[in-house]
C-alpha cells in the first residue's frame, strides 16, 4: 500500500508541485496587491445577515 | 487510461492544495490572523429578542483585539462571574448598546469599569446592563423585569447611554429583521439563517477562508468600481431627511423619555442621560468626500441639540461627551480602533473619568 502511494506520488510529483508553487505565488501576489487600508465604515450590527 | 491518468493528476493537485490550506491555516493562526471569534456563544434567547447568558467566561478574539467577557449570575457585563450583593447597597445602572457594553476590551478598561471602580469606594455598586445591538425597547424591558422581580431595592441612579444609532431607532424592536434567532448563542435573521450559520462557521474556525474573503473584497474593490457598500444606518442617522427631523418623530421620542422618566420616578430612580457621539462623526465630512456625498444633505450636531433642549426642558441631567471628545479628536487623539468603529481604551478612560466627574463632582485626577 504504502509502496503503491509512494509509486502515484512519484509519477504526479510534477504536477503536486507545479500545483504547490502555483498556490503560494497566488497568496503572495494577492497578499502584495491588497495590502492597503481601506476606508472603515463603523459597524455595530450584531446580527449575521 | 487517459482518464485515469487525468484523475490521478487531478487527485495530486488536489492534495496540493490541501497541502498549502493547511500550511496557510497554521501560519495564519501564528502571525494572529486566525479564524475570526467575535461574539460568539453569548447570547441567549429573550423574549422575541436576545440578552446575554448568565454566569458566562468568554475570551473574545476580534479585530480590535483579545479581551474577556464575563457576566454576572443577573446575565450583566461585570469584572468576574458571580454574585452580586445589592441588599442595604446603593446601586447604579448604566443603560445602552456596544459602547456601552465595552466591545473590545476588558471590563476594568471600559468606562463603565472605571466609573464602577470608583463607585465602589463610595460602597456604591454598578451594574452595567448594555447588550450590544439592543434597541433602547429592550434595554427598558430589562430594566424593569430587573426591577420587577422580588427585590425591594432599586437603583439610586439609572445612566441611560445615548448615541447616533440608537435615537433614529429608539421604537424599533429590531435592526433589520423582523425575527432574530438564536443558534448556539450566536444571532441571525431567522430568515434563511442554515446558510448564514454555515458560512459563520467557516468565519470562525478557517483562518484561511477569512483570508480569501478578505483578499477577494479588496481585489474586487481595485480593479472594478466595487466599493464596500456604506453601512446606510451610520450616513442615513445624520441625513437631514431622517425620520428624527419630523416634528411629529420629535414628539414619539421625547414621550418616549418623558415614559422613561416617569418610570424611574415611580420608583424613586434618578434618570441621568449621556450623549455619545459615534467617534467617527468627528471626520464624518472626510467619510462623504470618500464615497462622493454632499455635506450639505447631513448634520452631525443635530442629535446632540435634540437631547440638549430636551433635557433643558424637562430638568433631567445630561453629560454630553461631545464637546470632550470633539478636544480630544482635535488633538489629534486617535478615539477609536483601527478595525473597530467603538471607542478604543483611551477614549473609554476619558469617558469613564469624565462621567465620574459628572455624577460625583470629583475629578479622580486630583487625588
Amino acid at each position: 500500500m504504502v509502496l503503491k502511494i509512494i509509486e502515484w506520488f512519484h509519477a504526479n510529483k510534477k504536477v503536486f508541485f507545479l500545483t504547490f508553487e502555483l498556490f503560494w505565488i497566488m497568496i503572495f501576489l494577492l497578499e502584495i496587491t491588497t495590502s492597503e487600508n481601506s476606508l472603515e465604515i463603523p459597524q455595530f450590527i450584531y446580527v449575521n445577515f | 487510461m487517459a482518464i485515469n491518468g487525468l484523475l490521478s493528476r487531478f487527485t495530486a493537485a488536489v492534495f496540493a492544495i490541501l497541502f498549502c490550506i493547511l500550511i496557510l491555516e497554521f501560519g495564519l493562526k501564528n502571525i494572529g490572523r486566525g479564524p475570526n471569534n467575535t461574539h460568539k456563544g453569548i447570547y441567549e434567547a429573550y423574549k422575541d429578542f436576545y440578552k446575554l447568558k448568565k454566569n458566562i467566561k468568554k475570551k473574545i478574539i476580534s479585530s480590535s483585539g483579545t479581551y474577556n467577557i464575563y457576566t454576572n449570575s443577573f446575565g450583566f457585563r461585570d469584572m468576574k462571574p458571580g454574585d452580586i450583593e445589592l441588599k442595604n447597597k446603593p446601586f447604579y445602572i448604566f443603560l445602552g448598546a456596544s459602547d456601552v457594553f465595552g466591545d473590545g476590551m476588558d471590563y476594568e478598561k471600559t468606562f463603565v469599569g472605571i466609573f464602577s471602580d470608583y463607585a465602589s469606594t463610595k460602597g456604591i455598586e454598578t451594574l452595567n446592563m448594555a447588550v450590544g445591538g439592543q434597541p433602547f425597547i429592550y434595554q427598558v424591558m430589562l430594566l424593569q423585569d430587573f426591577i420587577n422581580k422580588d427585590f425591594s431595592y432599586y437603583p439610586k441612579v439609572v445612566i441611560f447611554c445615548f448615541n447616533d444609532l440608537n435615537i433614529p431607532t429608539f421604537d424599533w424592536r429590531n435592526w433589520k429583521s423582523n425575527d432574530i434567532k438564536v443558534v448556539n448563542g450566536d444571532l441571525f435573521d431567522s430568515k434563511g439563517w442554515i446558510l448564514t450559520y454555515i458560512k459563520f462557521q467557516f468565519e470562525n474556525y478557517s483562518g484561511t477562508y477569512c483570508f480569501l474573503r478578505e483578499k477577494y473584497q479588496k481585489l474586487r474593490q481595485k480593479l472594478t468600481s466595487f466599493r464596500t457598500s456604506p453601512y446606510s444606518e451610520f450616513l442615513d442617522a445624520y441625513s437631514k431627511t431622517n425620520r428624527m427631523h419630523n416634528s411629529d418623530t420629535i414628539d414619539k421620542f421625547e414621550s418616549y423619555l418623558k415614559n422613561f422618566e416617569d418610570y424611574c420616578m415611580k420608583y424613586g430612580i434618578i434618570p441621568v442621560y449621556v450623549y455619545m457621539p459615534l467617534a467617527d462623526s468627528f471626520r464624518f465630512n472626510e467619510i462623504l468626500k470618500e464615497i462622493g456625498k454632499d455635506p450639505e444633505g447631513y448634520d452631525t450636531d443635530y442629535y446632540e441639540n435634540l437631547m440638549q433642549r430636551y433635557c433643558e426642558k424637562r430638568k433631567v441631567q445630561l453629560i454630553d461627551l461631545k464637546p470632550l471628545l470633539n478636544e480630544h479628536y482635535n488633538e489629534g487623539r486617535k478615539l477609536r480602533f483601527d478595525l473597530d468603529a467603538h471607542y478604543n481604551i483611551y477614549t473609554n478612560k476619558v469617558i469613564g473619568e469624565y462621567i465620574i466627574k459628572e455624577i460625583f463632582h470629583t475629578d479622580i485626577n486630583d487625588k
